[in-house]
Parts: C-alpha cells; sequence; structure tokens
C-alpha cells in the first residue's frame, strides 16, 4: 500500500529555528554556515528539479543558480525557509519549461544500484524509466509538478499544498488528472 | 515468396490491450487511502499492475542524491559580499513627510474633480 508521508508540525517548528538560527549567522557574515543550508535541502530540491527537467545536468545548473539566488536575498525570508527556498527551484524548473524547446529528456548518468536480477529486467526497468520520462515531458506544467511532488519526492498532499501555497483538494485534482494522463501514455505499451 | 501453409511457425505478434482507466479506489490506493486488497475488481487490479511498475521506478528517482561535486560548486561559485539583512519593515513605513503630500495631492485631486463636476 502506498502511504503518503506525513510530517508533524513539531519537528517542522524545530526545523525552522534551526533554519533561522544558520539563517542569522550567514547573515552576520558567516558564509561558511550556508553550507550547512545547501547539505540539509539540496537533495529533495535536486530531486525536485531533475523531475520537472528530465535531465541531471539542467538540475545540476538549476540548484546552483538557486542556492546562490537564496544566499544572495537570504534576507528577505519570511517564514520556513525550506519553503521559500522551494519555491525559487520550482520556478527556476517552471521557467525552463517554458523557454527551453526540447526533443529529448534522460536521466542520463544513472549511478544508483539496480535492484533488478537479470538483464532482461534491467532492460524492461531501462524501457520503463525511458518511457516515464517521455510521457512526463508531454505533460502540462502543473499536473507534471503535481505527479513529481507526490510520486517521485513522495510528499503529501498537506505537505504539497503548504509549498505551492494551493488546497489539497486542487491538488488531489492535478495527480488524478496527472496519472489518468500518464497511464493513457504509457498503457499501450505495459498493457 | 510467402510462404502460406498452415503448418508454418508464425512470428508471435503482441496484441496490445488498453489498461483500464484508474478509477476513485485505484486512485485512493495511489494516494494511501486504501489497501491493494481493497480493490474489487480484475481491471482494478490489472491497472493497480501497472501502477506498481511505476511506482516502483518512481522509488529508484526518489533514492537519488545530489552529485557530491555539486554542494562544492555552489560554495565556491557564493559571492563574496555577504547577504544583506532586508531592511525591517519599520523601517520600510513612509514617512509622515510623505503621508503629508500625498494627503494634499489626493485632496487636490478630489477637489479639483468636484469642481469639474459642479460646473
Amino acid at each position: 500500500m502506498t502511504t503518503a508521508a506525513t510530517t508533524s508540525a513539531a519537528p517542522q517548528t524545530d526545523q525552522a529555528d534551526a533554519d533561522q538560527e544558520i539563517i542569522t549567522r550567514v547573515l552576520a557574515g558567516s558564509k561558511d554556515a550556508f553550507a550547512i543550508l545547501i547539505q540539509r535541502y539540496s537533495d529533495p530540491l535536486y530531486r525536485h528539479a531533475l523531475g520537472m527537467t528530465g535531465s541531471p545536468d539542467v538540475a545540476e545548473d538549476i540548484l546552483q543558480a538557486s542556492f546562490i539566488k537564496a544566499y544572495q536575498h537570504l534576507g528577505e525570508v519570511r517564514g520556513r525557509f525550506d519553503a521559500w527556498v522551494f519555491r525559487i527551484v520550482a520556478n527556476a524548473c517552471k521557467d525552463w519549461l517554458k523557454n527551453i524547446r526540447r526533443t529529448h529528456v534522460s536521466y542520463e548518468e544513472d549511478d544508483q544500484p539496480s535492484s533488478f536480477s537479470t538483464p532482461e529486467e534491467e532492460m524492461d526497468r531501462n524501457e520503463l524509466r525511458t518511457d516515464l520520462e517521455y510521457a512526463l515531458s508531454r505533460l502540462p506544467e502543473s499536473l507534471r509538478e503535481a505527479f513529481v511532488m507526490k510520486h517521485v519526492e513522495g510528499r503529501s498532499y498537506e505537505e504539497m499544498a503548504e509549498l505551492l501555497e494551493t488546497t489539497v483538494g486542487a491538488l488531489k485534482m492535478r495527480v488524478h488528472r496527472a496519472r489518468e494522463a500518464l497511464q493513457a501514455l504509457l498503457e499501450e505499451k505495459y498493457a | 515468396m510467402i510462404d502460406e501453409t498452415p503448418d508454418a511457425p508464425q512470428p508471435e505478434k503482441k496484441v496490445y490491450r488498453k489498461t483500464p482507466p484508474a478509477t476513485p479506489a485505484v486512485q485512493a490506493w495511489l494516494d494511501g487511502e486504501q489497501s491493494r486488497e481493497e480493490l474489487g475488481t480484475a481491471d482494478e487490479q490489472e491497472t493497480a499492475e501497472l501502477w506498481a511498475r511505476i511506482n516502483s521506478e518512481a522509488e529508484n528517482l526518489r533514492k537519488r542524491h545530489t552529485p557530491i561535486h555539486v554542494q562544492s560548486r555552489i560554495l565556491s561559485s557564493l559571492p563574496d559580499i555577504p547577504a544583506v539583512k532586508d531592511p525591517e519593515p519599520e523601517e520600510r513605513q513612509l514617512k509622515p513627510a510623505v503621508l503629508a503630500i500625498g494627503a494634499v495631492v489626493i485632496l487636490a485631486v478630489g477637489a479639483l474633480i468636484g469642481f469639474m463636476i459642479v460646473r
């Protein structure tokens, strides 16, 4: 059974306080303290950029540009840093999608260990991945974002709603529509 | 020449059948609101099987980490000028003199419009 990851309010508050403490240090001149924020949030942000763009190179560039922007505007943070920096990355991904006309997307440089045992399974997996990437690239931006956040990043609807500043109902609708569209794109191949 | 003898082995041709669309029950399962065992029909189980494969691939993507060199690249590319604290909201408030001038201008424009309407 797929379970949605839920986060309680207390750890979030602790995390926000810890982030705020680091921000204060950076604003006081400790550039090195910013490394803690990079280390803390780069993985989920990288996965979001990768899911949205389909390209590791582009995801890296977006991550770098976003953290530089976050550093330069750190004094403007109001509320949670993770939500604020997420919006910077999410907007950068949307800008990239708007500006770049792509003919192919690829998750190259896959250095993750394989959980598939036989060459046939490995081939099937690569084929599914390629088709999933292709199907994702065909989705409208808002559906793609919702699908990536739910299925690739494993976020709860509540968390998504907070980050995207919308309602759980609207996001459920987007995810459901994204699934229908993806299935329609994949069904002939994998039925 | 094409061999049309009925006994000749024919190449296996894949016949695709559309996966049934995701019903509300399948969507609820994917949302983590019910278990897969609760999916009643064969069609729903078939759709769930397709989604189990998609989810498996999505989970592989979820395990990915930022390449090591990226973090150090970001750190080395941060500008030397430290981030500047944004002015406090109080500092950005309008000064009384500016407010007074604004009020006078609005009153004057209002009076002018009123004068034109009366004429």
